[in-house]
């Protein structure tokens, strides 16, 4: 089994010839192979781009409510070989998460861990993710600033009766609807200064005081000065006559005008009530009858949606009234209650 | 009692005169003029309505690069350089109205063709 060793010499007619000999036997397969192997390449360099649109954003939507919250609404092709899609969130104080499939519409199931989502696709290839956040807004005195760090292109809709006062970028497009500012911006980093345009007050009867010239300005208060002691003087007479009865009526209304109902109060009224009802109340009656909604979410560190329920429902029971005070939702407990009752 | 009741007549009547009166807003009668626009840069001169609870105004274009910011005591101002958005003719100003106390009392957002 010694392996013989061959001495190779160089055959001197080639040198002088100049030809070239190659060995043939191999190539045939060689270029049947050939073809092959580009093809393969070729399938490869074009599949490589297709797996990486998988779960890319197709459309980025972001509206900013007047509460400082964000509504995000993205489209994303996923693959649909997959069971399971992990999407990154914008924040990880997310409200109102919603996934639906876009061609059937249907609802799909997911699981939020911090600042990401795990949704399961069932096969889907296109979804559609929705839900509100509050990690892109701050407020500094009367000043809001957007802060967001896209990672693609997206839409923005201001709030209405905002003002942009200052933007880090300029946005490819823009266009009002209506009262709103629509921004088309570029994907990266963007921050955008905002205020809310200030309804001014009417002007009630007592101010325009000082536009008036002194002749009507004497007038107005002279015939206030001689209506009040018109009606002091009806008082009095009707006093001596039922003085008894007065005095109860008077007493009454100022007893409803000026208490305000304690929470024990409230809750011997509605004994039904729900515990975490009755705890907000307690934290309304403590902070003089009257909170901001916002501040209740901040109190009891509940999501929006729960807050809103939990408020209207107490405003069911008639327990307290909701109005607007500088564009938020002011919880105020009422005083009528027990004569309701 | 009739004496009374054409008292009140007379309070309902003179707050009703004076309650009708037309209050300008503020910021509520806003003028701009648009001048010398090349296709990068225009003049812009914005006049508004006289406030009295006004004592500041703070006048901004957002759609400049960078963001110019002017202070006024007046109910007008002329500003320079303004340029619109990249690839449109519009451009985003501001108006902010302060009080004696520094306090924002009114805020209006301004979208402005410069190829008027």
């Amino acid at each position: 089994m010694n392996p013989e060793i061959v001495q190779i010499h160089r055959i001197e007619s080639l040198r002088e010839d100049g030809m070239l000999f190659v060995r043939t036997d191999g190539i045939l397969e060689t270029m049947v192979k050939a073809p092959l192997i580009l093809a393969g390449l070729i399938i490869v360099s074009l599949t490589m781009p297709m797996q990486t649109s998988f779960s890319s954003t197709r459309t980025l939507d972001l509206i900013i409510q007047s509460d400082g919250s964000t509504h995000v609404t993205s489209e994303i092709d996923v693959d649909s070989l997959a069971s399971d899609f992990e999407l990154s969130l914008f924040g990880s104080s997310v409200d109102n998460f919603v996934v639906f499939e876009v061609i059937s519409g249907s609802l799909l199931s997911g699981d939020i861990i911090e600042d990401k989502a795990i949704v399961r696709t069932l096969g889907s290839s296109s979804i559609v993710v929705d839900y509100d956040i509050h990690d892109l807004i701050s407020k500094e005195g009367r000043i809001w600033t957007f802060s967001f760090d896209s990672p693609s292109n997206y839409s923005l809709l201001m709030p209405e009766n905002s003002v942009i006062i200052g933007m880090n970028v300029l946005p490819n497009n823009m266009e009002q609807i209506d009262e709103q500012i629509k921004l088309e911006l570029f994907s990266g980093p963007t921050q955008i200064d905002y205020i809310f345009g200030i309804t001014p007050e009417l002007p009630t009867t007592n101010q325009p005081e000082y536009i008036l010239d002194f002749m009507t300005a004497g007038l107005i208060i002279g015939s206030i000065i001689t209506a009040s002691i018109g009606a002091a003087i009806l008082i009095k007479k009707k006093q001596s006559k039922s003085s008894s009865q007065v005095y109860v009526v008077e007493s009454s209304k100022k007893q409803s005008e000026s208490q305000s109902l304690d929470a024990d109060t409230i809750f011997n009224l509605r004994p039904s009530m729900r515990e975490d009802d009755k705890e907000i109340i307690k934290f309304i009656s403590e902070n003089g009858g009257q909170v901001f909604e916002s501040d209740l979410r901040k109190k009891f560190l509940q999501p929006r949606t729960t807050m809103w329920r939990a408020v209207k429902r107490l405003e069911r029971l008639d327990i307290v009234e909701i109005y607007k005070k500088d564009l938020q939702n002011m919880v105020k407990l009422r005083n009528d209650l027990e004569e309701e009752n | 009692m009739k004496v009374i009741a054409s008292l009140g007549l007379l309070i309902l009547m003179t707050s009703m005169i004076f309650g009708s009166q037309a209050f300008a807003e503020p910021l509520d009668n806003i003028k701009i003029f648009v001048s010398n626009y090349d296709g990068d840069s225009a003049t812009v001169r914005i006049t508004w309505n006289y406030d009295d609870k006004a004592t500041n105004y703070k006048i901004g274009c957002v759609s400049c690069n960078p963001n110019t910011i002017e202070f006024t005591t007046g109910n007008s101002i002329t500003f320079n350089n303004v340029t619109p958005f990249p690839n449109s003719s519009f451009a985003m100003l501001y108006v902010i109205t302060y009080d004696s106390q520094n306090e924002i009392t009114s805020a209006k957002q301004l979208i402005v063709n410069l190829n008027q």
